[in-house]
């Protein structure tokens, strides 16, 4: 939303931008024309690139000069833009076009479709938004899903999907997401703030002050390929520095987990094995050795934190439970040995000690211990908020531990109506359901209208929802359990979809439109998400391919349908928009960070600021608690919560507890039957779903054709499965084929298939095979627990074996079936 | 008619001319400026009581 | 002749009718000199109203009107130039005379050197410019309207944007100034000031009534004593006080709020187990029993913390507060819906608890552009419009 202030800043600028008048450079330097073609610069997820255009096409894609360490995945870029999954026209459900609210559901997600032209498709659009508000009022319609959307901040889609269906009328949202689900709620509680998506302690300061550095379930080399804006990887080469220091004896590194990540491998730290979903456990031991041998600090807990005894209670057996939870009791649960616990213990008292969580195990059921735990435990050593010290659960993430220059950065296009407008159905009325729903739990509302839940101190009724719109959003990737989803889906009369293309989410809609890919539109970007490095001019690379548009031409068509596109649109166009959202940045920025003038930025292409102060997390409340308190009920780091307590779940209690999972490997429940944990955390190679249509570069990692499946050499070995080989993974809930990479990254009973696969169903059944590997095909869909309601994906157990007879062709890829 | 002040002759020639001039050139002109300032800084101070000048369109 | 004598004779020939003086002469003398005078009066106010008049002073020729010559109202391609009185002297009869008179201060500041340097013109230009900037809003821009006019807009000869911004101020009858701040003059150095502090300033109450409450919209000084020399600590923004006495400039302030009973007491809450912040006071403030009157402890049964009401009296400058809350949480609604939307929809403040929003806002600010007054203006906002304040959660 523009405001007078900004008028007011902007109009300063203005006056600013006279004086110095437009710099005509002599040459362009975002554009440079050759003899093979001309070079472009973009930004995306992956990083800053240069594309060369030949004859109207991409014909080469690479990083920018400057990328200290670009991913392997700008390779598949080109792909991304060119593939045959690309969404051409406009298109509908055939047995839906005819009949809409009354066609017959079952057969939703047998892929067939028909082309229609974009008026027909915009009006069927309009017309079933105002069926529902008309019919169902706002209840009916859930529009409130979001993903990792494009990169861009004026096309930023999820903003104009927002924007536009909330000019018709109110729909039904959702709070929180897949990523982060259970420690963004429960760490308010305890540190006072989300804390995942908080920027950390600078990487500089770690690396001089930590003498031990603790990655927990954390793989940043991996993750940190991608970013939320368009990353500069600048965080990657703090790994290298990290390595010398481990090889020099400086530092030592930890990686707890049960697999040899990718960040061992690059930084040759030490690998502290532990049995999946046991992690609480293992800290409840490591907590009980410091306070049986005096190693936490006391001075600490008393001044900056509330509730720990009664959490000592707990820890030494004095609890409810009368288990004393020594490292004894954790071994046979954790899988290791006792003594090692207690050196552990010792290890990470003696010195300056650095936690770095990472964000898979709290997408587990339970998950909110885990992270509670780690609080713990950094409170214990006493080390929050000193340099070096402490504990993060960010570090993984689109840059964090970056210094931040401090610069402005452009805003995006308003995801809100504009200041005192109403939507056109003017309609609160949701028949007393609630307003907003734990995202995700959405699938569960659509099997379960009218039913209540408990959320972090609430109470949810699920609404009946008749009608969704995603744009930008895959959730067919990433929610949990296909087949139930498919049970759900048949309780929508209408989906529709805006994408660019055509993923499961788009094989189960009913009118599913084509928008076009970040690099066939102009737009602007933030580089570096937490660093604010720069901001990143994205030319447009190539026109809108087959009849794709825009999202921002799309919305601003539906809305045309109301009469209120020119509302929508302010009545700017794309440039318009970008050199104004540009032009705020400048102005907020002034002096302290100059930028030039919007026409010059335009053609050098980026525009960079100088590097930011190193920072440390948490260090202003451990200076003074009272003034900087943290945001948690008391101010001070509750180890013991007396708010959650009162809310009285049996499965999130008054402090972290160990809790048995449903389904747990290693001896735990559910594993006789299926002794396989399979985890699916975010891939190496795509982000998220993105790029997994990108068909070359895939087929530099898929196996046969299928997304791998990695497995120990033990495991393999008994199953008679080689490397390369096609299996069967399968559990109670679904079944999938993928290829077999056998690993000695991978300990016996844990096997990984990355999340974002696409989903490939054999047909349109329940309890159909997916023929590529979309590891949710087999996860469950349970909530984490009553105070987050998150995702527990990581709690999934499952089967292998080798796939014999004829494999089903791959039926993820190449769109839909037309007729 | 009233009698003079200390019944003396009627004024002169000289003094009328004389009066006339003091009267229109110095007087009256510095009372019309101290009345119009003055007008002025009665205005400034109900401004500073009342606001500025309050205009509507 | 003595002096009484020639006044006698003087008041004497006044008094009487003409003898020598022909009425036709009189009246016609009268009528020139009258002509005279009056000519020669408008002629020096013209004087006075020109722009060569306004720089034979330094202070205006070497400050604001070097800046007006970097603007579009001193050069542009019509050839039209505003000078100081077109926009800065009434030109209705009466105000101009006011303004004239009022011009007297500016003499005075001219004989005593009040903004002989540029460093002093810069710190009170701040100043200076409210008192311009008041005075436009308060006659709705009038001096700009001489020239410039709603109905004479050409919207098709405007670009897009502009018209997104005219056409609703045009509907709304906008002031002028209230967008185009520093349009002929440099804006003044923010001073620590954010943007949407110097948006509140424009709101603030004029002076303070004894026995009112009030609203502060910027960090407030507090002392301990009238004499205002001893620190005690600083209002926060949102912060509801009484005002009991008010001195010229200073005001006594009555502060009912609460405390938490673990540290020295320096952080001040609005309610009872509610982290919205009202003041930080000093250490020495915290703890002296004269100025911080702690009534009887109560535990806050979801923190187990022990908490006390206290009724702070304190002195400060009668600055910095509005009488309306709601000019406050207007704006912070505002900055919120602007600041969070980038990214996702921003929940309604009563989605979650007002002791929830400290730890959700602190963990996405970093994603916004907000200053930290900004920021510190819209937490209050979300706090006091939090679940805890809504019938309806």
């Amino acid at each position: 939303m523009t405001t007078r202030r900004t008028v007011l800043k902007g109009l300063a600028s203005s006056a600013a931008a006279g004086l110095l008048g437009p710099s005509i450079l002599a040459k362009s330097a975002s554009a440079a024309t050759t003899s093979q073609g001309t070079w472009q610069i973009s930004g995306s997820h992956w990083g800053a690139i240069k594309a060369l255009i030949k004859g109207g096409r991409v014909a080469e894609v690479k990083p920018l000069e400057s990328d200290p360490r670009p991913t392997d995945m700008i390779k598949g870029i080109k792909g991304l833009i060119y593939n045959p999954s690309r969404i051409k026209y406009p298109m509908a459900r055939a047995d839906w076009l005819d009949n809409r609210d009354k066609a017959d559901r079952t057969t939703r997600g047998d892929n067939r479709f028909v082309r229609i032209t974009w008026d027909e498709a915009l009006d069927l659009f309009y017309e079933e938004l105002e069926r529902v508000q008309t019919t169902h009022g706002p209840s009916g319609l859930y529009a409130g899903a979001t993903g990792w959307r494009q990169t861009g901040q004026f096309h930023s889609c999820t903003n104009h999907m927002n924007r536009a269906v909330g000019m018709h009328g109110n729909y039904v949202k959702k709070a929180g997401d897949y990523s982060t689900g259970a420690g963004q709620t429960i760490l308010p509680y305890v540190l006072g703030s989300t804390e995942v998506y908080s920027q950390g302690t600078s990487w500089p300061v770690i690396l001089d002050n930590s003498k031990t550095v603790v990655f927990w379930a954390n793989d940043p080399v991996k993750n940190l390929q991608v970013g939320w804006n368009c990353e500069t990887h600048e965080s990657l080469p703090y790994f290298d520095d990290l390595r010398d220091k481990i090889t020099a004896g400086e530092i030592r590194a930890i990686s707890v987990d049960p697999v040899r990540t990718k960040t061992q491998n690059h930084t040759g730290c030490e690998q502290m094995y532990i049995n999946p979903q046991t992690d609480v456990a293992l800290m409840l031991a490591l907590t009980h050795t410091l306070y049986a041998e005096g190693l936490h600090d006391q001075e600490f807990l008393d001044i900056y934190s509330l509730g720990f005894e009664p959490f000592m209670d707990y820890v030494t057996g004095k609890g409810d439970d009368g288990i004393e939870k020594t490292p004894e009791w954790a071994a046979p649960i954790c899988g290791i040995d006792a003594d090692r616990i207690r050196e552990f213990a010792r290890l990470l008292a003696s010195d300056r000690t650095q936690l770095i969580f990472g964000w898979s195990v709290q997408r587990q059921q339970h998950g909110e211990q885990p992270y509670w735990m780690g609080a713990v435990l950094a409170a214990m050593l006493g080390q929050i908020g000193l340099p070096g010290g402490g504990i993060s659960y960010s570090h993984h993430y689109s840059g964090v531990g970056v210094p931040q220059s401090g610069a402005s950065m452009p805003g995006a296009f308003p995801l809100n109506l504009d200041l005192g407008k109403v939507p056109q159905h003017d309609n609160s009325d949701f028949n007393g359901a609630s307003t907003v729903i734990p995202v995700a739990r959405w699938v569960d509302m659509l099997l379960n209208p009218g039913g209540k839940i408990q959320h972090n101190g609430h109470d949810i009724t699920f609404p009946d929802v008749k009608m969704a719109v995603f744009c930008g959003c895959n959730p067919w990737h990433h929610h949990q359990d296909r087949n139930k989803m498919r049970e759900a889906f048949q309780a929508l009369e209408t989906v529709v979809t805006v994408d660019y293309s055509w993923n499961a989410t788009c094989r189960h809609s009913d009118l599913v439109l084509p928008a076009c890919t970040q690099f066939e539109r102009n737009d602007i970007d933030m580089y570096g998400a937490y660093s604010n490095t720069g901001i990143v001019a994205m030319r447009k690379l190539v026109d809108p391919l087959f009849a794709s548009k825009t999202d921002f031409d799309i919305f601003t068509g539906l809305c045309a349908r109301f009469g209120r596109d020119k509302e929508y649109s302010r009545e700017m166009n794309e440039m318009e928009w970008i050199e104004a959202l540009y032009e705020e940045a400048r102005s907020a920025n002034g002096e302290a960070h100059p930028m030039p003038p919007f026409a010059e930025f335009w053609e050098l292409g980026e525009v960079r600021f100088d590097r930011g102060e190193d920072w440390v997390r948490h260090a202003a409340f451990r200076e003074d608690p009272e003034i900087n308190a943290l945001g948690t009920p008391s101010g001070f780091i509750e180890i013991s919560s007396r708010t959650i307590g009162k809310f009285g779940y049996d499965d999130c209690g008054a402090h972290p507890k160990w809790m048995e999972k449903l389904e747990r490997s290693h001896g735990g429940p559910g594993s006789d039957e299926y002794p396989l944990w399979l985890q699916s955390c975010h891939p190496d190679q795509r982000l998220h779903s993105q790029m997994c249509e990108s068909d070359a570069y895939r087929e530099t990692y898929a196996v046969q054709g299928r997304e791998p499946v990695y497995i120990s050499p033990q495991d393999a070995a008994a199953r008679g499965i080689s490397d390369g080989d096609l299996v069967r993974v399968f559990n109670a809930r679904g079944q999938l084929l993928a290829g077999a990479r056998v690993s000695e990254d991978y300990p016996p009973g844990v096997i990984r298939i990355h999340e974002g696969a696409w989903y490939g169903p054999e047909d349109a059944s329940i309890g159909a095979l997916d023929t590529y590997g979309d590891p949710n095909t087999l996860t469950m869909d349970v909530g984490s627990s009553k105070l987050a309601q998150a995702t527990s994906a990581n709690t999934c157990l499952a089967q292998i074996e080798k796939f014999e007879g004829t494999a089903p062709a791959v039926t993820a890829f190449g769109g839909p079936v037309e007729g | 008619m009233r009698m003079r002040s200390d019944g003396s002759a009627p004024p002169t020639g000289k003094a009328e001319w004389l009066s006339f001039l003091v009267l229109t050139l110095i007087v009256l002109p510095a009372l019309a400026v101290i009345f119009v300032g003055g007008y002025g800084f009665v205005i400034w101070m109900s401004q500073i009581i009342n606001g500025p000048p309050v205009v509507k369109f | 002749m003595s002096a009484k004598q020639t006044l006698v004779l003087f008041w004497d020939t006044l008094r009487s009718p003409p003898t020598t003086i022909s009425l036709g002469v009189l009246a016609f003398g009268g009528f020139v000199t009258g002509i005279i005078f009056w000519g020669g009066f408008n002629t020096a106010l013209e004087v006075t109203n020109t722009e060569k008049f306004c720089i034979s002073c330094h202070e205006m020729s070497d400050n604001v009107y070097q800046e007006l010559q970097e603007t579009v109202h001193w050069e542009n391609r019509t050839g039209v130039r505003a000078t100081c009185p077109d926009c800065h002297v009434p030109h209705e009869w009466t105000n101009k005379i006011a303004r004239k008179m009022q011009a007297s201060k500016e003499v005075w500041g001219k004989i005593f050197g009040t903004i002989d340097t540029r460093e002093k013109f810069l710190a009170k230009r701040e100043e200076l410019a409210r008192h311009e900037w008041a005075r436009l809003e308060a006659n709705n821009s009038l001096e700009c309207r001489n020239c410039h006019d709603y109905d004479s807009m050409d919207w098709d000869a405007m670009s897009d944007e502009a018209v997104f911004y005219m056409q609703p101020a045009a509907e709304l009858n906008t002031g002028c100034i209230d967008c185009h701040k520093g349009i002929a003059h440099h804006l003044p150095e923010p001073s620590g000031d954010s943007p949407v502090i110097a948006e509140l300033s424009g709101k603030a109450a004029r002076s303070l009534s004894a026995g009112e409450d009030y609203y502060a919209y910027q960090p407030v000084a507090l002392f301990s004593g009238e004499d205002m020399t001893t620190a005690a600590g600083n209002l926060s923004l949102g912060a509801r006080v009484q005002v009991l006495e008010t001195s010229g400039d200073t005001v006594k302030l009555s502060l009912e709020a609460w405390r938490k009973n673990k540290g020295y007491g320096r952080v001040l809450y609005d309610q009872f187990g509610m982290n919205t912040r009202v003041a930080v006071l000093e250490k020495d403030a915290a703890g002296d029993d004269t100025l911080v009157n702690a009534g009887a402890a109560q535990t806050d049964d979801n923190t187990g913390l022990d908490w006390s009401p206290v009724n702070v009296t304190l002195w400060a400058n009668a600055e910095g507060f509005v009488a309306d809350a709601g000019v406050l949480w207007d704006t912070a609604a505002e900055s919120y819906a602007s600041g969070c939307s980038g990214c996702h929809a921003q929940p309604d403040p009563d989605h979650f608890t007002t002791n929830a929003w400290p730890a959700l806002f602190s963990g996405m600010v970093g994603f916004t552009n907000m200053d930290p007054s900004e920021q510190e203006l819209v937490l209050a906002y979300l706090q006091n419009h939090s679940s805890d304040h809504s019938a309806s959660h």
